[in-house]
């Protein structure tokens, strides 16, 4: 399956490759620069009084020698002009880089305009559409029967064709956020204000092609019906009896993050977070912080924060959410101190919450987070300090990642690896029909995870060198020990 | 045009679908699936094991049998550990195992597998379900 994987990003991208490019232009540069001197010293030689003075004694073997030097220094294939084309080079390969960036630049901002505007249009005129197929229904009988008696076949067909093509996804993800305020716009015209009462429900975010704006408005518009609201006093204590050693090495290592992450989201570890301490024989332990995904999906705040609300709530990028701040205090439980290496790990959610808290400055003014390991989470639009590594596993047929409708940035401390599942991995145990949901599930990251284990690609190559210090290669000493973390509301 | 319209009647559906949970029904077993309650008893009662906390996990977008095992010292862990993934092999059909065991500090993994047990990696292990619960000669 190792054939399978797209890999993005990373130190085999295309912002790697331009600075490469710019890389090579300075060494031009400096080349050139030294050549250029170089020269300078050589014309100096043909006014040296040394030479001068034998031009008197031996007058054609010094008329030999300052030709020579002449041609060196300034000919046509001279250090002189050497060093110009040189100079000239560096400076192409400089303004190309600069062009190459503005043109990807262009055309990214001219594909979000266009899902923007189809977005908005395929909203607006939805509740049309739906009226249409609804009176279409009501006048043709057989119709509605037959659509009734064959209503999940249908469903599941669609979920089907949905897998099978996942460019639909792509497209319903990146017009998301403008579908819902044009089919919104639409209705509000029933409502007493109109679009300008819509407009002040989402505390003037709407309308809007910004994406961080369109889930700010969707947060407020929700917050003023009672729902999505980040709150709750929680309490952070180890589970009695939790420690686990773990057999977690550079050979292994993506597979056995995302096999625990599914142990850690099961059901029975509801609001449960995993510590593991991994202890490399260098006097310092590395530790690696797993967040599960999404468990309560209810659009209120209940027991459990790893819900709906954190969703929503991390995406929108405010303040720290109730989860990162959880999450924190889980970490100093655990004994992680500063300086000491973290890697943040998550599944669906808990990816999206490790590059909340990766990006957050208080949280790393307290803690050294150098690694982020996310599977199936939309954190494109996260802004992760340069110097953290992060890796993220997508699959084409999961429609999760796609949420936040950018891609991942491609920066070379930044490895995006996609994969597009097998039909039989995409089935259904429950149902028997290939969908989105299955391309979503842990076993099917950790089988992602494997394939990556075994990949000699130089840019994940780089990234195991680059976060060795998190597994245990030696063999010698008991294997990382893992610890959970039960957060719950405060009595 | 043609896109945004198809996009258009996939994103109702979609959301029609989830509400719904977008099954056509569960799919019938073949045989009588060995209730999970006696799998657990029989893991438990295996010869070497300390302790073993599995259970079924059927939280989106998981459906797999999850757990920790736990086994004596001087336990032979690989083959116990085949045997359980046999024995789990009787209960429900077509779910993936995600099975984490340690023994004296080390984890334990079975090292038949060339990667995680998925229901796909499993079918080539153990055949087509259930099988007798015991792992096939190597």
């Amino acid at each position: 399956m190792g054939d399978d994987l797209q890999i993005s990003g990373g130190a085999g991208g295309i912002t790697a490759s331009y600075e490469d490019m710019l890389g090579y232009a300075s060494v031009l540069d400096d080349a050139g620069d030294d050549l250029r001197s170089k020269s300078g010293d050589l014309a100096k030689m043909l006014v040296d009084g040394d030479v001068l003075q034998a031009t008197v004694l031996c007058p054609g073997e010094v008329a030999g020698v300052i030709s020579a030097i002449d041609k060196v220094a300034t000919g046509p294939s001279g250090a002189f002009w050497v060093s110009t084309e040189l100079e000239v080079t560096a400076r192409f390969l400089r303004t190309s880089v600069t062009v190459m960036q503005e043109k990807d630049e262009l055309l990214a901002n001219a594909e979000e305009l266009a899902w923007n505007v189809g977005g908005w249009v395929a909203g607006a005129v939805a509740p049309v559409a739906i009226v249409g197929v609804l009176a279409a229904a009501a006048t043709n009988p057989a119709l509605l029967a037959y659509l009734i008696a064959n209503r999940e076949d249908l469903l599941a067909d669609l979920q089907t064709t949905l897998y099978d093509n996942p460019w639909m996804l792509e497209a319903l993800t990146r017009m998301a956020p403008s579908m819902v305020q044009g089919l919104l716009f639409t209705l509000s015209s029933l409502i007493p204000g109109g679009p300008a009462a819509l407009m002040a429900l989402t505390d003037g975010n709407w309308p809007t092609g910004d994406y961080p704006s369109a889930i700010a408005g969707l947060l407020a518009l929700a917050n003023k019906g009672g729902l999505l609201n980040d709150t709750g006093d929680f309490t952070v204590d180890p589970v009695d009896g939790s420690e686990f050693n773990i057999d977690l090495s550079s050979d292994n290592a993506l597979q056995t993050i995302f096999e625990q992450q599914g142990v850690l989201g099961a059901e029975g570890n509801e609001g449960q977070v995993q510590v593991i301490k991994v202890d490399n024989g260098t006097g310092t332990p590395s530790w690696i912080v797993q967040i599960p995904g999404t468990q309560v999906w209810a659009p209120t705040r209940g027991d459990n924060p790893v819900d709906l609300t954190s969703n929503v709530n991390l995406m929108a990028m405010p303040d720290q959410t109730v989860i990162e701040r959880e999450v924190a205090e889980a970490m100093r439980r655990a004994g992680i101190k500063p300086g000491q290496p973290v890697m943040m790990t998550g599944h669906s959610q808990g990816g999206i919450t490790a590059a909340a808290m990766a990006s957050d400055p208080d949280v790393l003014a307290e803690f050294d987070i150098q690694s982020v390991v996310t599977g199936g989470s939309p954190i494109g639009r996260f802004d992760i300090p340069d110097d953290i590594s992060v890796m993220s596993l997508e699959h084409l047929q999961d429609v999760v990642p796609k949420l936040d409708g950018a891609d991942n940035p491609d920066r070379p401390n930044w490895t995006t690896v996609t994969r597009e599942l097998s039909k039989a991995e995409g089935t259904s145990s429950k149902t028997g029909q290939r969908g989105p949901g299955e391309a979503h599930s842990t076993p099917n990251y950790a089988t992602t995870g494997a394939d990556i284990d075994r990949s000699t690609d130089a840019g994940i190559e780089q990234w195991r060198r680059d976060n060795a210090t998190f597994f245990d290669d030696d063999g010698d000493q008991d294997d990382p020990l893992a610890t959970r973390y039960q957060i719950s509301p405060e009595d | 045009m043609t896109i945004r319209l198809a996009a258009l009647l996939a994103s109702i559906l979609l959301v029609a679908a989830c509400s719904s949970g977008g099954s056509s029904g569960p799919e019938q077993p073949t045989y009588t699936p060995v209730p999970d309650a006696d799998l657990f008893s029989r893991i438990s009662a295996l010869p070497g094991v300390e302790r073993a906390d599995i259970s079924f996990n059927d939280a989106f977008p998981d459906t797999a049998y999850v757990g920790r095992i736990t086994f004596a010292p001087d336990a032979d862990s690989q083959t116990t550990l085949d045997t359980i993934y046999a024995i789990l092999r009787l209960g429900r059909p077509g779910v993936d195992m995600n099975i984490q065991a340690q023994q004296g500090g080390k984890g334990v993994r079975l090292d038949v597998f060339d990667g995680p047990s998925t229901r796909i990696a499993l079918e080539k292990r153990y055949g087509p379900q259930p099988g007798d619960g015991t792992p096939p000669g190597d």
